[in-house]
């Protein structure tokens, strides 16, 4: 009985134009890229127009890819480039909102969509953290890359995304100490 | 083992399976270092935070006709605010440099440029020579022009000279006249002292 094309035959498929080996490609990861983008920019819908970025931008290198097995490594690359950018053009937008565009206030509608108490709260800790640091505690908690992987995804090195991760833990908890105190 | 190695063992220790974690130095440290202990705990809190995430399914799409960025919703505003900025740095820049620089054939539409520094050349280098190196027509005028005052100018100082030399002499005579009137006057008044001190006689007139 065969098994399910592995990432590099879905590849090799879609690159030579098969609309069928992109579709089961995306399908296969979607629902991680999808989460993945709902952490990083905190609201629904914005993380389904990120999603649709990163598959587009994934899409048009699909050439670029070498086909070492490292799908997921090169797609959340993508994903890295194409969140970053996301938040810049989003910064620049909520300057002429004067909205703080980051975190969810907990009487926004969407807030809902958030299924559980787990994924607010988790949601929420993320959108007081500079992007970088998010970007590395994402990869690294809820990603699993190594450190290495890490470094080349963000174009920086092991050392770098230790300090931010590092960073970034202490932030969570000086925020957490202080939302005790109060 | 000192907190900087702890710590870059405790977040290298993240790479590896959990199995595989166990490190006899580590746990000595943590046990005497609270900061050290402190991080551990955050990285547990984290792991776990990770691990009772719900994960979502996403809004149903297509991805073979997923539309372009910006274009999906017809979001005309979002898409001019995103260009707004940097069309409008480009749009300022280069009307800078076209005032800046003010195309020649501007004409009366463009601005006038600041007035020229002071020409601190010699007049003589600005002097116009025409192409076989003689003076141009405009030379004799200027000459006759220099000569014409520097007659007047000659004239000027003679007259002044003769003013001079006048009052000169008017000044002289009338020293002269001064003088000889005071040697007269002098000569009257020991005439009339020497006739006080040898009185006439009786009816000799005086």
């Amino acid at each position: 009985m065969l098994g399910a094309p592995t990432d590099d035959r879905l590849i090799a498929r879609a690159a030579k134009g098969s609309a069928g080996a992109w579709q089961a490609l995306v399908r296969r990861y979607e629902r991680r890229v999808y989460n993945y983008a709902l952490r990083m920019v905190g609201h629904p819908d914005d993380a389904a127009d990120l999603m649709q970025e990163i598959f587009m931008g994934a899409y048009r290198n699909l050439p670029g890819y070498r086909g070492d097995g490292a799908f997921p490594a090169w797609l959340f690359r993508i994903a890295s480039f194409r969140c970053t950018d996301y938040l810049r053009r989003r910064r620049f937008q909520d300057s002429f909102d004067e909205t703080d565009g980051t975190a969810l206030s907990p009487d926004d509608p969407v807030v809902s969509v958030l299924a559980t108490h787990a994924n607010r709260e988790i949601t929420t800790a993320l959108a007081r953290l500079p992007a970088d640091q998010r970007h590395v505690l994402e990869l690294k908690f809820f990603q699993g890359f190594t450190f290495e992987d890490i470094a080349g995804q963000l174009g920086i090195s092991p050392n770098t995304a230790k300090t931010r991760l590092y960073a970034a833990l202490r932030k969570l908890r000086q925020d957490e100490e202080l939302r005790d105190a109060l | 083992m000192h907190c900087e190695d702890a710590r870059d063992a405790l977040l290298e220790a993240l790479d590896r399976p959990q199995e595989d974690r166990f490190d006899a130095a580590l746990d000595a440290h943590l046990a005497d270092c609270a900061d050290c202990r402190g991080l551990q705990q955050d990285l547990t809190r984290m792991s776990t935070r990770a691990t009772v995430w719900h994960e979502l399914a996403p809004p149903a799409w297509n991805p073979l006709t997923a539309p372009r960025p910006g274009a999906a919703t017809g979001d005309w505003l979002a898409a001019a605010r995103t260009w707004f900025a940097p069309v409008a740095s480009a749009l300022a820049l280069l009307l800078a440099l076209g005032v800046y620089w003010q195309a020649p054939a501007g004409g009366a539409a463009t601005p006038q440029r600041a007035a020229p520094a002071l020409d601190r050349t010699p007049a003589a280098d600005l002097r116009p020579v025409s192409a076989d190196g003689a003076g141009l027509p405009g030379d004799d005028l200027l000459a006759a022009a220099r000569a014409e005052r520097q007659q007047a100018l000659e004239a000027l100082t003679a007259l002044l000279k003769a003013e001079m030399d006048r009052r000169s002499v008017e000044t002289e005579q009338s020293l002269k006249y001064i003088i000889s009137h005071q040697i007269q006057s002098q000569r009257q008044l020991e005439a009339l002292r020497s006739r006080l001190a040898d009185p006439p006689a009786p009816g000799e007139r005086l």
